[in-house]
């Protein structure tokens, strides 16, 4: 006679045994007593876990998360369109300077010199005059001066940003 | 609106309809709160993790590639984003999460008394939330949520075997809590 182990028992409530196996746990089942209680106790068990509810949120648990949901959307979008309006004018800006060396090249007079040649030497002078400016600016003295201005500055735009992201976070927590 | 399939709701919310996102929420937010609570064995903390899973699900639904039901795939996000929470909060839990071959003993921690046959529910209460977190929560993955053992093992990311291991092993050690203090009798 074989011993029904706990394994075998938790099969038979699942219904997870072949037939032939089940023949044999049912004959076994009818002869001994000692299974039969176990089986019935482990079926008390079944059924008590079954009878378990499931516990529940409070009740304005969808609208106040709903509304988290919809103002993170909105934020993103809101992301979202201020990064195309930024990439928007930076690709405004260099189709500005394309168009502007192309009307140079264009518009330059016919001459007895190729029109490329001609068209080369004004925008070198462009480029020319928009360094040197520049060049005199970043001299050694004012070098110092500059760097010392941007680094503030990058500074307190840190200083800016991480309070910022402060504020949300908190503002967020408050929400929940 | 209420009777459309879970896959129907997620294509109208893909299609820009968020408000349909509740639908899903309230369909689900109870069973969920069950598993997390059980998890965490905190309700106040649990709302909150809840929260964050609908969120991470709604900003996934993209992801989402309707190859499994979307419960599984939504209460592996709960699973996954609860054990998150535990383990910022305390690694031990490494060593709950570690294998099946851990021992627990729910007759060394009982220590609730059964006067009357409504404090039964309470009862079972106590020792599914005294089991440790892979047992709680494929017992209320399978009883609360209705979940097979082929939808439980792909949301821990186990095998099905893994799963009946875990269930049987918290079954049995009910079942010898109740012999010993003769509940089964009155159970059945």
């Amino acid at each position: 006679m074989m011993n029904l182990s706990d394994e075998i028992l938790n099969k038979y409530i699942d219904n997870e045994l072949d037939q032939a196996t089940l023949k044999i746990v049912n004959e076994q089942l009818k002869t001994s007593e000692g299974d039969r209680k176990r089986l019935k106790a482990l079926q008390a068990a079944d059924k008590s876990l079954r009878s378990m509810k499931s516990e529940s949120v409070s009740e304005n648990f969808t609208s106040v998360l709903m509304k988290r949901i919809s103002k993170k959307s909105k934020a993103k979008k809101e992301q979202r369109t201020f990064v195309i309006s930024i990439s928007s004018i930076f690709v405004i800006i260099a189709l500005a300077i394309v168009g502007y060396i192309m009307s140079l090249i264009f518009s330059a007079p016919p001459s007895t010199t190729s029109s490329t040649t001609v068209a080369t030497q004004e925008t070198l002078n462009f480029l020319k005059d928009i360094i040197q400016p520049v060049k005199s600016f970043f001299g050694n003295v004012n070098l110092s001066v500059i760097g010392s201005v941007f680094s503030l500055g990058l500074l307190i735009s840190i200083y800016f940003v991480f309070d910022l992201v402060k504020h949300t976070k908190n503002n967020l927590s408050r929400q929940h | 609106m209420k009777n459309l399939t879970d896959l129907e709701i997620i294509d109208s919310v893909k299609k820009g309809n968020q408000s349909d996102y509740a639908i899903i929420i309230d369909r689900y937010k109870n069973k969920a709160f069950s598993l997390v609570k059980r998890m965490l064995k905190n309700e106040m903390d649990a709302e909150e993790v809840l929260q964050d899973c609908f969120i991470k699900a709604y900003d996934s639904l993209d992801s989402f590639r309707q190859e499994s039901k979307f419960s599984t795939w939504f209460y592996r996000i709960v699973y996954n984003t609860t054990l998150t929470k535990l383990s910022g909060k305390k690694r031990k839990i490494e060593m709950e999460m570690s294998s099946v071959e851990d021992h627990f003993d729910l007759e060394s921690d009982y220590d609730f008394k059964v006067s009357e046959k409504k404090d039964m529910a309470e009862f079972i209460n106590k020792m599914v939330e005294k089991l440790p977190l892979k047992y709680a929560s494929v017992i209320t993955m399978f009883y609360i949520n209705d979940m097979s053992c082929e939808e439980i093992s792909e949301s821990l990311n186990t095998s099905i075997s893994n799963v009946k291991v875990l269930l049987h092993r918290s079954r049995n050690a009910l079942k010898d809590i109740m012999v010993k203090n003769n509940f089964s009798e009155e159970l059945l």
